[in-house]
């Protein structure tokens, strides 16, 4: 049995290994570029100049810093559980790698087509979070633990929303298939007619990969670097190649059935080259976007983010299935959909700014207290 | 004894000589597979059936024996994705993406959050309790069910046919529309009740201490 790789006949388990090894180049690559993009952004925000020593503009600074995390002493605390604690960097950075295989970059150019590309992607993302629960338990550290503990209960919050906002897009495109979503949005991409589901969808993206403000879980200065705590060397860096592996993806996936990927809005008839510079200038937007929020907003409480994703998000997410099912089933116009997205937008960021000026209640024995002086 | 193996100090001794007897145990099944695959006895997709079908027993094995309850709950994930490789070489895609989502990433989740929350965390030894009897019992009981299944299924239709994600839904929610939602209305009762168990009449405690200084 043979399998077709970029035209050449191989055989069918060369053919997988091929496909992993492209992955698994690719992505420590795309890594260290975002790792560097990232800290140079980051410093322009903050008026310093970011990494300028290592090769020209500091660009081979993230190879050095991948070298050394390399050549570090992989330590393990003497009270942490051997086994869990090594296979738990397995269940985070798997996972996020297998998502590469549905995602289409250009026409004909994704590592599968899968029928069910944007089930799948959510499927598999779901099961790293195991893996950060068994780091935060095998690691014999408190702070680790409730890392841990925090990460699971975000990520299991957070995902509703983000496979409800997914759904609501899937019932317009009429489809699973990523390819097909991406070719069938013709003129109008799918960002126009679900305003609300991508906005969902952007901040149940943020808190999956758990950047700020949802970075509760590894708060420096509440959980000391929650599940990766105890990590160093190699280990910690497979959990960053992780992280940032999973930004990238999420953010292909968000260009891919949003803004139309690589079609929208020079069509499908261009060339392979064009179809990847619209690929890579939508998702290097949206990856601007994720540095920026990162730079601006400050951290959430724990108990913000759980009434966000409950009391918010998933209420909207419903809403806007509801009026998606009814559009499609009684044929009602198109431009219902426009208007009850852009509504929902407008209440979430009502809803949001109401949040973000609330008057915050003093705690209940400082305000007694207080009354106490004043009396 | 491990301190006096010959293993160079910087490896870990525990996951050297584990990793041993796993790579010991996995190889001779290896090489069946591959000389079979080599031998044209075997297709692609039964090398990797067999090979799923070792991790499914292995890690249902290691869900029972293993005496530390985190160990066991891991061993459970390595079965249930497996469950999830079977019904992918089955061609239900849809199955295999649901097991991942529900018993790979929720189910998962919820189990190790539980054992965390509780007892475990810091004595994480399976302690048997007056219950092992029953649960034998239960666990014979169904084991038998699925013996008896087996053996009365009609195996002569080799290939089945694969049905399509509209299908199902089509199905699910025209044909079998009822019966879905009594499912989710169990679903609801039971959502509805841990509430109420968790959301104890007692009011909580700065509540009982503001009123405590009103009065």
């Amino acid at each position: 049995m043979n399998n077709d790789l970029f035209g050449f006949e191989i055989n069918i388990w060369l053919d997988a290994a091929a496909r992993m090894g492209l992955i698994t180049g690719v992505m420590t690559v795309v890594v260290m570029g975002l790792i560097y993009i990232e800290r140079k952004i980051i410093a322009r925000f903050q008026m310093r100049l970011g990494p300028t020593r290592t090769g020209p503009m500091g660009l081979m600074q993230s190879l050095a810093d991948a070298l050394k995390l390399v050549g570090k002493e992989d330590l393990r605390p003497a009270g942490a559980d051997p086994w869990v604690f090594e296979l738990a960097v397995y269940f985070v950075f798997v996972p996020v790698f297998m998502m590469f295989v549905a995602i289409p970059f250009a026409l004909n150019w994704e590592v599968r087509v899968l029928e069910l590309g944007l089930f799948y992607v959510v499927a598999v993302s779901s099961i790293n979070i195991v893996g950060l629960v068994m780091a935060g338990w095998a690691s014999d550290n408190r702070y680790a633990m409730i890392g841990g503990l925090r990460a699971a209960a975000q990520a299991i919050s957070y995902e509703i929303p983000l496979v409800l906002a997914l759904l609501a897009v899937a019932m317009v495109a009429g489809s699973l298939n990523l390819t097909e979503i991406v070719a069938g949005q013709g003129r109008v991409p799918l960002i126009v007619w679900q305003p609300l589901a991508f906005a969902i969808f952007y901040i149940a993206m943020l808190a999956e990969m758990g950047r700020t403000p949802f970075d509760i879980a590894v708060g420096e200065s509440e959980t000391a670097g929650g599940p990766h705590i105890e990590y160093s060397g190699i280990r910690w860096s497979m959990f960053f190649l992780a992280e940032y592996a999973a930004l990238f993806l999420l953010c292909l996936i968000a260009s891919a059935v949003f803004l139309g990927g690589w079609a929208w809005p020079l069509g499908e008839d261009l060339g392979r080259g064009w179809q990847f510079a619209l690929t890579a200038i939508k998702t290097g937007l949206l990856i601007f976007s994720v540095f920026w929020v990162r730079v601006t907003m400050p951290r959430l409480r724990i108990d913000q983010l759980m009434s966000f994703s409950w009391k918010v998000l998933l209420p909207l997410s419903f809403v806007q299935i509801l009026v998606n099912g009814l559009v499609l089933v009684y044929d009602w116009p198109d431009l219902l959909l426009l208007a009850t997205g852009g509504a929902g937008v407008v209440l979430l960021f009502v809803v949001i700014d109401r949040g973000v000026r609330r008057p915050r209640p003093r705690p209940a024995p400082l305000a007694a207290a207080e009354s106490e002086a004043v009396a | 004894m491990l301190n006096r193996l010959p293993i160079p100090a910087q490896f870990d001794r525990i996951i050297v000589v584990g990793a041993t007897i796993a790579v010991l145990g996995a190889l001779p099944i290896a090489a069946v597979l591959i000389a079979l695959l080599l031998l044209d006895e075997l297709t692609a997709p039964e090398v990797v059936f067999w090979a799923v079908a070792a991790l499914i027993v292995a890690g249902a094995l290691g869900t029972v024996l293993l005496p530390n309850i985190v160990h066991a709950a891991v061993s459970l994930v390595a079965t249930l994705l497996g469950v999830a490789g079977i019904y992918l070489l089955l061609g239900s895609e849809f199955l295999a993406l649901v097991q991942l989502l529900v018993y790979g990433g929720g189910v998962t989740i919820l189990l190790l959050f539980g054992l965390m929350l509780t007892r475990a965390a810091d004595d994480p030894v399976i302690a048997d309790g007056a219950q092992k009897p029953f649960a034998f019992g239960v666990a014979a009981l169904i084991g038998g069910i699925f013996v008896a299944a087996v053996l009365d299924a009609n195996w002569s239709q080799t290939d089945a046919a694969a049905i399509g994600i509209r299908d199902i839904g089509q199905r699910l929610f025209r044909d079998y529309g009822v019966p879905f939602e009594i499912a989710s209305l169990v679903l609801l009762v039971a959502l509805i009740g841990a509430i109420a168990i968790a959301r104890s009449d007692q009011p909580e405690p700065e509540a009982a201490e503001a009123e405590e200084v009103t009065t």
